[in-house]
């Protein structure tokens, strides 16, 4: 099994088996306004990945101190819970994974979206009563896409 | 008895399912998306996450490790 996730608040956490036959993409747990990271940690520990993706993130210009502490924290929390957890774990670029699941698109949001429509169409990407759907968890089961191809591929 | 009631795109309901069947305990799924009454139901009882796990002699709100391997000993 193969984890993706997609750090930040309003990112999402997926998984994919190697085979690519099951997969699944949540909305990334919260409790407040703050990664949950309690429930990450339940989660993973009984999910048991081989392998966990984690979109390398970093601080962007112009962005507020307060919210990139606060972004840079939930990164913490998961990379702090894979390494409490002994959970394998890998930093993957946006441009590294956009690159080679998303070649020949736009590379955007929307771009992944139509891919896991494509690809996974049992994933609903419509939690509760949304009408939008989530590019958090597009996102995270790209980077778990890119995960099984990195692992297919021996790179992993 | 379990029931396991859910909601879809919820990862506590799949990884409590996951772990039932892991630990091979025998269950019912509900699924209440949509179902407003039962929804309020669960919440009348006190339950303000899903999913809502249903057994002989006791229940519980969200993915709780522990209260799963306790069935083992309750059922």
């Amino acid at each position: 099994m193969i984890v993706g996730i997609d750090p930040g608040q309003s990112g999402g956490i997926a998984y994919i088996h190697e085979s690519g036959a099951a997969s699944f993409a949540y909305p990334m747990p919260v409790a407040g306004k703050e990664i949950d990271g309690h429930t990450i940690a339940a989660l993973l520990r009984e999910w048991q990945p081989s392998v966990v993706y984690v979109e390398k993130v970093h601080s962007m210009p112009k962005q507020g101190v307060a919210s990139t502490f606060k972004f840079g924290m939930g990164y913490g929390v998961i990379i702090g819970i894979c390494d409490a957890l002994g959970l394998p774990y890998r930093l993957v670029t946006p441009q590294a994974w956009k690159r080679q699941v998303l070649a020949g698109t736009t590379k955007d949001k929307d771009a992944a979206i139509s891919f896991v429509r494509r690809a996974y169409p049992h994933v609903n990407l419509t939690p509760g009563a949304k009408r939008k759907p989530h590019d958090g968890m597009a996102d995270a089961l790209c980077i778990a896409e890119f995960g099984r191809y990195l692992m297919a591929k021996g790179a992993a | 008895m379990v029931t396991v009631y859910t909601t879809n795109n919820c990862a506590q309901c799949f990884t409590t399912k996951l772990a039932l069947k892991k630990r091979g305990i025998a269950f019912e799924q509900i699924d209440i998306t949509g179902n407003a009454a039962m929804q309020e139901k669960l919440k009348s009882r006190g339950h303000r996450s899903m999913p809502v796990v249903v057994t002989d002699t006791d229940e519980w709100a969200g993915f709780l490790p522990h209260k799963i391997n306790a069935i083992g000993g309750d059922e």
